[in-house]
């Protein structure tokens, strides 16, 4: 399947379509995305801001504080309060979608998981995908493991 | 003894204590799960309700729809809406699905099993023996005896009212 690829928050007050490919998309294992999450770990698909459409209803904005005190600007759904995309600050020109609310996420597989050095014991990190015990010094890594994946 | 389970949100506006283990661990891969977390699955605790304490700060409830159709009460910090456990309509009040991710030390909690794998994403592997089932499962089958005699004290106090 190629773009656009649909998705909504859980109560459907939301849909929304991003309409390019994503340009990076991996898992993260950091203790602020298992919190935020609630789970094993989170998952970032960094998405271009102009490709991410609002197609139904009306994205709330929340500001956080970030871990390094920046201010987080995440879109959530009012009314059920599902995380949707954040927003950062430093990178204008992108959003970080949260995968889980794609209609069909499945298509779509992490090129490298970081912050692995909090990964939960039990949680398997497939073979063959770039894992990092912190985080790329560089997200750019990131981006340029999006564009070289399955070329290999 | 190990120490009490802890935990709260990101913003440390709301935090808890679990006051004993739970009855079991669900690690959920249905969507609903996937599209609340954002992400991969769910990792929920099952525990009385009466067994979670509040340290700081106080709960929002809000009501969702889920896979059943009968809907899910999620308990979100009203700062940071971060969803810190929920309760579904099978158990009702009485029992809370604490969001695993939101302890302090969340790999004291391994699952004891991975429901609903029909929908699971198909780059997550499952540890090798993990039990796992497509959808759902028989409790009186896979939960321990201790559980079992809970959840039996549960239903005879539901009735008691």
């Amino acid at each position: 399947m190629a773009a656009p690829y649909s998705g909504r928050c859980m109560c459907g007050d939301i849909e929304y379509r991003l309409s390019e490919e994503p340009v990076t998309y991996y898992a993260c294992h950091c203790t602020d995305c298992q919190k935020r999450a609630g789970s094993g770990f989170g998952l970032s698909m960094w998405v271009k801001r102009s490709s991410l459409g609002v197609t139904k209803g009306e994205v709330a904005l929340q500001v956080l504080a970030g871990p390094d005190g920046s201010p987080r600007h995440q879109k959530i759904c009012a009314r059920c309060g599902v995380r949707l995309w954040s927003e950062p600050a430093k990178r204008p020109e992108l959003a970080v979608l949260r995968p889980g609310t794609l209609d069909e996420p499945k298509q779509f597989t992490p090129i490298a998981h970081i912050w692995t050095r909090s990964a939960l014991p039990w949680v398997m990190i497939p073979e063959g995908v770039k894992r990092y015990e912190k985080q790329p010094a560089d997200f750019a890594e990131l981006f340029a493991l999006w564009r070289e994946r399955g070329k290999a | 003894m190990k120490s009490q389970l802890e935990g709260g949100c990101t913003c440390r506006f709301v935090r808890y204590r679990m006051t004993s283990g739970p009855l079991f661990v669900h690690c959920c891969h249905c969507r609903w799960c996937q599209r609340e977390t954002g992400a991969a699955f769910a990792l929920n605790a099952m525990i009385e309700a009466d067994r979670v304490e509040m340290l700081a700060g106080e709960i929002e409830v809000v009501n969702t729809p889920s896979l059943s159709g009968k809907g899910q009460k999620i308990s979100r910090c009203p700062k940071c809406r971060v969803a810190v456990w929920s309760n579904y309509s099978g158990a009702g009040d009485a029992v809370r699905f604490v969001r695993v991710g939101t302890l302090d030390e969340p790999d004291r909690l391994p699952p004891d099993i991975h429901i609903f794998t029909s929908s699971k994403q198909p780059w997550v592997q499952l540890p090798a023996g993990a039990k796992a089932v497509p959808e759902f499962y028989k409790l009186s089958d896979l939960w321990p005896k201790e559980s079992l005699e809970r959840r039996a004290a549960l239903i005879a106090r539901a009735k008691a009212k």
